[in-house]
This record gives structure tokens, C-alpha cells and sequence, in this order.
């Protein structure tokens, strides 16, 4: 069922065809806003509160973008309207932020072992710990799949500061891993 | 394995934990409660837009008769109106009993049976 058939049958008060568009993009929805939001619980209630909205807005979609994107803005200005509510002080702004910041990331006793799941593990840590725009340019790029083009049209951001910031976020993570990890320096990084 | 074997194995594994989420799910139930939260408010948006017409039918039924009590001779006083205005507290009082009696039958108990089924 393609984007503007699915929104029509929406509209025309089908709940099957709703819970069936919160099937497909909940995964998009809770990847972003978990990115973006610490916590679990307000979390859970802020992709309740997308879907919502997305029921409410949705005779707005006018199929010009697709509707994961469309979809993904709701959830990114949401998040940013709780992160601006409840968190202003907590949020690290990108300006303010020093890749030394990332030491609070703790690595576990046995990451010298250096198994999949561990150097893995490590990583998902470090992009927790980065701005919320690393953090969610990272995560619609990479495991979403997005382009720079939806991106922009998600965020808002500009495509240089997209690249920009997809630039930095892998720079960190790769300088992070030197400081924890310097015994994985020549193996992984000698010739970079 | 060899040095630049190693380097690829873990380019690899960076590029896949890129691509890869935490193992936080959302809740099994996520759809369902989502589902029943949106049809409650549709339920709850219903009756109240039900109460509302119901009260414009009484509100207007009671203006176009009372237009068609003042509009043929407008001069005249008429003996109900100047009752009801002379009578306002009473008046506002029953009408407030109508309305809450009303609001309490058509969209409170309504709503509250729909939500024990």
C-alpha cells in the first residue's frame, strides 16, 4: 500500500489502516525519539504523542515529501519541544560541546577482549553521549537510511551541517575508541 | 589473522553498530494502548460535539421562538419576557439545573458506560 492510499484510508476513519501506519514507522518513531530523549518512560509517552499527532495532521500530508519523513518531523519537533520544556539544562548544545565531554562514558572491565558485541556496545555508548544532533543526524542516516535531502527536510538543518555534523560524530567516535581502547590503535587506525 | 584483516573486521563492526539500534524495545502492547487512547478521545470528541448540537437545537428552537413572539408587534411588551426578566435569578438558576442535568445524561453517564464496556 503506497503513502497517499494509506493516508486516504486513514482519513476515511479506517483504524486498521492507522494501526497498520503505526506498525510500519513505529520503529522510525522510537529509534528518534530514544536518540533524542534520555528517558525511557517520557519516551514511551512521546511516541504515543507522535502518533497522536500524526492522526490529528494528517489530512495535511500532501504526499509532497514521504511520508517516513513527514512522519519523522512530527517526531523530531516533538522532541525538541520536550527537550526545550524539561531539559534546557541539561541539554548539551553543539556549541558548547568538547569531545571531552564524552568521559562519561564508562567502558566495562572486559572490553579489552574486544568481541563484536562489546566494540559495539562501546560505540552505541559514545553516540549516546554526544548532542542530541549528532546524535539523531546519526541515527536518520545510518540506521534509518535516510538521504542528507530527507534529513534537511526532517530537521531543518542545513545538508552542510548535516554532513558536517555525520563528519564530527564519526571523528568522536573513532577518537573515543582511540582513548578507551588504545591497544585497537594499530590495528584500526594506524594508516587513517 | 593478519593485521589489515583485523583493521577490515572492525571497520565492518563500526559500520554495523552504526546501523544498529540498542536492544530497547518498544512495549508489545504499544499499538493496542495506542489504539484504545485514540478511540477513547474520538468517543469522548463525539459526545461532546453530540451535547453541543443538542444544546444549539434547544438554544436556537427557543430564539426563533422568541423571535416569533417579538418581532410581530415590537412595540408591545410582552408579558413572558418581562416575567423571565424580571425573574433572571430564577431563570439562570433552572437553566444552569437544565444544562448540568443535561451535560450529566447526555455526556458524563454516556461517557462512562462506553468506557466499561
Amino acid at each position: 500500500m503506497d503513502d497517499l492510499t494509506l493516508v486516504a484510508r486513514v482519513l476515511d476513519g479506517n483504524t486498521h489502516a492507522y494501526r497498520f501506519l503505526v506498525d510500519k514507522y513505529k520503529n522510525l518513531v522510537w529509534h528518534m525519539v530514544l536518540r533524542m530523549i534520555d528517558h525511557r518512560e517520557d519516551a514511551e509517552d512521546l511516541c504515543q504523542d507522535v502518533f497522536m499527532r500524526v492522526f490529528r495532521d494528517i489530512g495535511k500530508f500532501r504526499g509532497d515529501a514521504k511520508l517516513s519523513t513527514w512522519i519523522g518531523s512530527i517526531a523530531y519537533h516533538i522532541c525538541i519541544d520536550h527537550l526545550r520544556r524539561n531539559q534546557r539544562d541539561m541539554v548539551t548544545m553543539v556549541e558548547n560541546f568538547t569531545p571531552a565531554m564524552l568521559a562519561r562514558v564508562d567502558i566495562p572491565e572486559n572490553m579489552g577482549n574486544m568481541d563484536r558485541a562489546s566494540v559495539k556496545k562501546l560505540v552505541h555508548q559514545i553516540i549516546d553521549a554526544m548532542p542530541y544532533h549528532f546524535r539523531i543526524v546519526i541515527t536518520l542516516f545510518h540506521l534509518e537510511g535516510f538521504s542528507y535531502r530527507e534529513i534537511e527536510e526532517i530537521t531543518g538543518m542545513p545538508e552542510g551541517t548535516i554532513k558536517s555534523y555525520l563528519n564530527r560524530g564519526r571523528q568522536i567516535i573513532h577518537d573515543k575508541m582511540l582513548v578507551q581502547l588504545p591497544e585497537i590503535k594499530a590495528i584500526l587506525f594506524e594508516t587513517i | 589473522m593478519n593485521r589489515l584483516d583485523k583493521r577490515d573486521e572492525l571497520k565492518a563492526i563500526l559500520e554495523e553498530a552504526l546501523q544498529e539500534f540498542p536492544d530497547i524495545q518498544l512495549p508489545s502492547a504499544f499499538t493496542e494502548t495506542l489504539i484504545s487512547k485514540l478511540e477513547r478521545k474520538l468517543e469522548w470528541r463525539e459526545v461532546l460535539a453530540e451535547f453541543g448540537l443538542k444544546i444549539g437545537l434547544v438554544v436556537g428552537a427557543l430564539a426563533i421562538l422568541a423571535a416569533v413572539l417579538f418581532f410581530p408587534d415590537k412595540n408591545s411588551e410582552i408579558p413572558v419576557f418581562t416575567y423571565l426578566l424580571q425573574n433572571w435569578q430564577v431563570v439562570t438558576a433552572l437553566a444552569a439545573i437544565f444544562l448540568f442535568t443535561f451535560f450529566f445524561d447526555q455526556v458524563f453517564l454516556r461517557f462512562l458506560f462506553r468506557r466499561n464496556k
